[in-house]
């Protein structure tokens, strides 16, 4: 046992002393589970005090979608906190501890006739601290937003071991700066989080999820942009696409409907009309198609480099077509996920892609997004890929008021340097 | 004010955008909440961003501690002026410098009349949701800062979930132009953190905001209930059964006798003890479906009466009354404190009933007018400020009520902001840690405490500099 592994036994004990990878790349170092608040304080105090860099992480199911860190002596899994501090149903709101996994929450809120989002993929390997703190949104961002717009409260335990609070458990609070969201989609480089309180919706009585395969992008686009001009209130609208070329693009569209049931069959209804003799799956199946869709589509937790560009809705299809003609170009098998009002696409790379090649077709993109006036996040590339290349990306506006914000939060540099934008 | 920064603000501004005569200055003494009163040094007036910039540099060179204030309607007195101070008012920035009708965004500046910017959408078939009760005269710039609300936040959220851009003035001059939309924030979420900082991190002055699509049906109801219990037990049960209506608002009895003296008078009877005014929208078999269940709840819990607004005309009309409430209270006293606490949404009976209780307590008058689906309560008290013993009175029932919500899962204000009213009881709330942390993120956006100083954190906490002070209670 090492001097590190000993030092963070003596806080957790010698059982929760695991190893885990920082990055999917890089080797494995030791990695503490704390069982409450108080041990990753006490592990953020032997950090500051020995001068140890660290990695927070929940399950680890995102660690790829940052840089590697500058130096990491220890991570810090916060999968042991588990459990719900407090649970409203009648008031629509739960807290929970940050080791939550997204299917055991999914389940707890379910009891009490609640749903929660963000609806995102492989809900048994991502926690809810990791979620916020990746600031990841899910498929039913188009219905509910972003997942920071639902999130009511956190502790946060900061880089010198200190426990704080911001926000609170009500749907509706001002009370002080919002602090939970900045640390929401912060990658773990301001803090841990141990705790967060989000707002819950009410569970759909039914549920419908319509489709159509096998067309082109142009009629994909098209049949998307008739179901969004109906008065209907869509969970999601979205492209996805599986083929390559040569054969050209297939796509399937798929539009997710629920809610209170007499709701719902009028726009089942309204949405039949429109598409003509679209397919369509109800109930539990619809739910389970939906989940499958989800985690099928996904680029999380797998070894496959992606892509994930962003733009606003009126310029995105345009971006997409620029974006395939690239993609064609390089001859480059490629699974596609594409959002076309949240303006999101989702471009999977061959997981045996050669390093160079995903970096200079990397930049190409992002050359596009820009142009576009959108951005792009690389996730998942091998470290050789980033050399010079932000994952996250370039002329970050606020890149100096965001320094220094990490610099007054993070004075001794405790969290690992160099995994976020520009360096933070 | 020494004469030569008046001299290069007047060089930046003009004079138009310079007041520095005492008797124009004190119309700027306090915001809406009367109670707190200084006279600044020196208001300035911008009309650009580039002005707005260069008048804050003159500011921040001559060490003047700078308060940004829209139209001043705040109730917490977060736009009170600091002695020695500038206010940096917003009243000349009203532009809407464009609607983008195909991503469903505008562009304004941050000056502009919160209620004008619905107006100028509504002929795209848009409308902006966050909609204060003082919507006709408050503005996003000021919205912003408070991270303001109204009943329709009930489904559509408080400001911070409606805004995509800013450009930010900062404590020294600099430009922080964070206006490009983006999907996902790139790098921290700094326009998420702005948006409620009480104009303790910047001044805005350009703002980008989402808007959303008018929805083909709206029904709006008013419930008519001979007691206040029934009223806040519909809400209690609407929300544990999972509907979702834009806006559930009750009125009490002195509210609605207050309204309908008034020119807001909307036709709420006046026998009633309680109207909880619900709307509804979406298409119409949403609506169709969600209000007759809604409407089942209330009348099992007591409802004596259901009245349809039978056309856009009366549907206005119905919320003439709930927003011009607070107005229409200045027939029962010349002064309203306007309380702002949220309570968890399954004890809104009892709570309701608590402020009451304190306020009566205190021998004073209380009517409630509040946002029962958020669990945001506002209990008014009506007083005369010039009767110090009604102050004293009505400060120390403020406290109390404060107090209450707090040891019952509430917290402070859910959409008027803490400012100067709030301060204290901050720490009921949050821990020592947990404001230093505050302090410590406000020290990145402003080292020199310049901007807004002595607001929201209370002062053993960071030593911050104290402004206006607080009449004791």
């Amino acid at each position: 046992m090492t001097h590190i592994e000993s030092a963070l036994a003596q806080i957790v004990g010698r059982a929760q002393v695991l190893s885990q990878r920082p990055r999917f790349d890089l080797d494995a170092l030791p990695c503490a589970a704390p069982g409450n608040v108080d041990e990753v304080s006490a592990l953020l105090k032997l950090a500051t005090r020995d001068k140890l860099r660290v990695v927070p992480l929940g399950s680890g199911s995102k660690l790829g979608w940052c840089n590697a860190p500058e130096r990491v002596d220890f991570l810090l899994t916060t999968r042991r906190l588990v459990g719900a501090v407090s649970h409203e149903p009648a008031d629509g709101t739960i807290a929970v501890r940050a080791g939550e996994s997204i299917a055991e929450l999914a389940a707890r809120v379910e009891r009490g006739g609640h749903r929660f989002t963000p609806d995102v993929p492989h809900p048994a390997n991502s926690t809810i601290g990791g979620v916020v703190a990746a600031g990841q949104s899910g498929l039913d961002r188009l219905r509910f937003g972003p997942v920071q717009h639902h999130v009511l409260g956190v502790e946060a335990v900061l880089a010198d071991g200190t426990i704080t609070r911001s926000g609170g458990r009500l749907v509706k609070n001002v009370t002080g700066f919002d602090l939970h969201r900045l640390y929401a989609g912060s990658h773990g480089t301001l803090c841990v989080l141990t705790e967060v309180a989000l707002r819950l919706f009410p569970a759909p009585e039914h549920e419908v999820l319509f489709m159509v395969r096998g067309v082109d992008l142009a009629r994909a686009l098209e049949r998307a942009r008739a179901a969004f001009a109906l008065p209907v209130r869509h969970v999601s609208v979205v492209l996805a696409s599986v083929d390559s070329p040569p054969a050209g693009e297939s796509w399937i569209v798929l539009a997710r409907l629920f809610g209170k049931r007499a709701a719902v069959a009028a726009e089942q209804e309204a949405l039949a009309q429109c598409w003509k003799t679209p397919t369509f799956k109800e109930g539990r199946e619809a739910a389970e198609f939906s989940a499958q869709f989800r985690d099928s589509t996904s680029f999380v937790g797998t070894e496959r480099a992606s892509l994930s560009v962003t733009a606003e809705p009126s310029r995105a299809p345009a971006l997409v077509v620029e974006l395939l003609h690239e993609l064609d170009k390089c001859s480059l098998e490629r699974r596609l996920m594409f959002q076309p009002f949240e303006a999101r696409l989702d471009i999977g790379l061959p997981s045996a892609m050669e390093p160079a090649q995903l970096a200079d077709f990397a930049r190409v993109a992002r050359s596009i997004a820009v142009r576009h006036g959108g951005a792009l996040h690389v996730r998942n590339a091998p470290l050789a890929a980033l050399a010079g290349l932000d994952p996250f990306g370039d002329d970050v506006a606020g890149l100096e008021l965001m320094r220094e914000l990490r610099a007054k939060l993070d004075p001794g540099g405790v969290f690992a340097r160099g995994r976020f934008v520009g360096g933070l | 004010m020494e004469a030569a920064v008046l001299e290069q603000l007047r060089a930046v501004l003009g004079d138009a955008g310079v007041i520095s005569d005492p008797t124009r200055l004190s119309a700027y003494e306090c915001d809406g909440l009367a109670l707190l009163q200084q006279r600044p040094a020196v208001v300035v007036l911008p009309r650009t961003t580039e002005q707005c910039a260069r008048a804050m540099a003159v500011l921040h060179k001559a060490g003047i501690p700078v308060v940004g204030r829209g139209a001043g309607t705040g109730l917490s007195g977060g736009a009170t002026p600091v002695q020695g101070g500038a206010i940096v008012g917003l009243a000349r920035m009203r532009d809407i410098v464009g609607i983008d009708v195909e991503n469903r965004t505008a562009r304004v500046q941050a000056g502009l009349v919160n209620v004008d910017l619905s107006f100028a959408a509504e002929k795209h078939g848009l409308f902006y949701a966050p909609d204060p009760s003082s919507q006709h005269a408050c503005t996003i710039g000021g919205n912003i800062g408070e991270n303001s609300g109204g009943p329709h936040c009930f489904k559509y959220g408080s400001t911070n979930r409606h805004v995509l851009g800013l450009v930010i003035v900062r404590h020294d001059g600099s430009v922080l132009d964070l206006s490009q939309p983006r999907v996902d924030p790139l790098g921290y979420d700094l326009v998420g953190l702005f948006v409620g900082s009480e104009g303790m991190f910047g001044i805005a002055t350009e703002i980008v905001v989402r808007l959303m699509p008018i929805q083909p049906v709206v029904e709006t109801v008013l419930a008519v209930f001979k007691d206040l219990d029934g009223a806040c037990d519909s809400v209690s049960e609407v929300i544990a059964a999972g509907h979702e209506p834009v806006a559930l608002e009750i009125l009490d009895r002195l509210t609605i006798e207050a309204v309908e003296a008034s020119i807001f008078a909307a036709g709420y009877p006046k026998d009633a003890e309680a109207v909880l005014l619900i709307e509804c929208e979406g298409s119409e078999s949403e609506v169709g479906a969600s209000l007759d269940e809604i409407l089942a709840v209330v009348r099992r819990r007591g409802a004596i009466d259901v009245r349809r607004a039978r056309s856009a005309y009366e549907r206005k009309k119905l919320w003439a009354g709930r927003k011009g409430a607070f107005g229409a209270m200045g027939r029962i006293a010349p002064d309203l404190y306007v309380a702002d606490v949220v309570v968890p949404r399954t004890k809104l009976r009892e709570l309701v009933l608590g402020t009451t209780r304190i306020a009566h307590e205190h021998g004073l008058k209380l009517s409630n007018v509040f946002h029962a689906g958020d669990g945001n309560l506002h209990p008014n008290i009506s007083y005369d400020r010039r009767d110090p013993d009604q102050v004293r009175r009505v400060l120390a029932a403020g406290d109390e009520i404060m107090e209450l919500v707090v040891k019952a899962g509430g917290s402070l204000t859910g959409e008027h902001g803490v400012g100067l009213e709030k301060q204290a009881a901050m720490t009921q709330v949050f821990d020592e840690a947990s404001l230093r942390t505050m302090c410590t993120v406000r020290a990145a956006w402003d080292p020199q405490q310049q901007l807004n100083p002595g607001k929201l954190i209370p002062v053993h906490a960071c030593r911050e500099m104290r402004g206006a002070q607080r009449p004791q209670a």
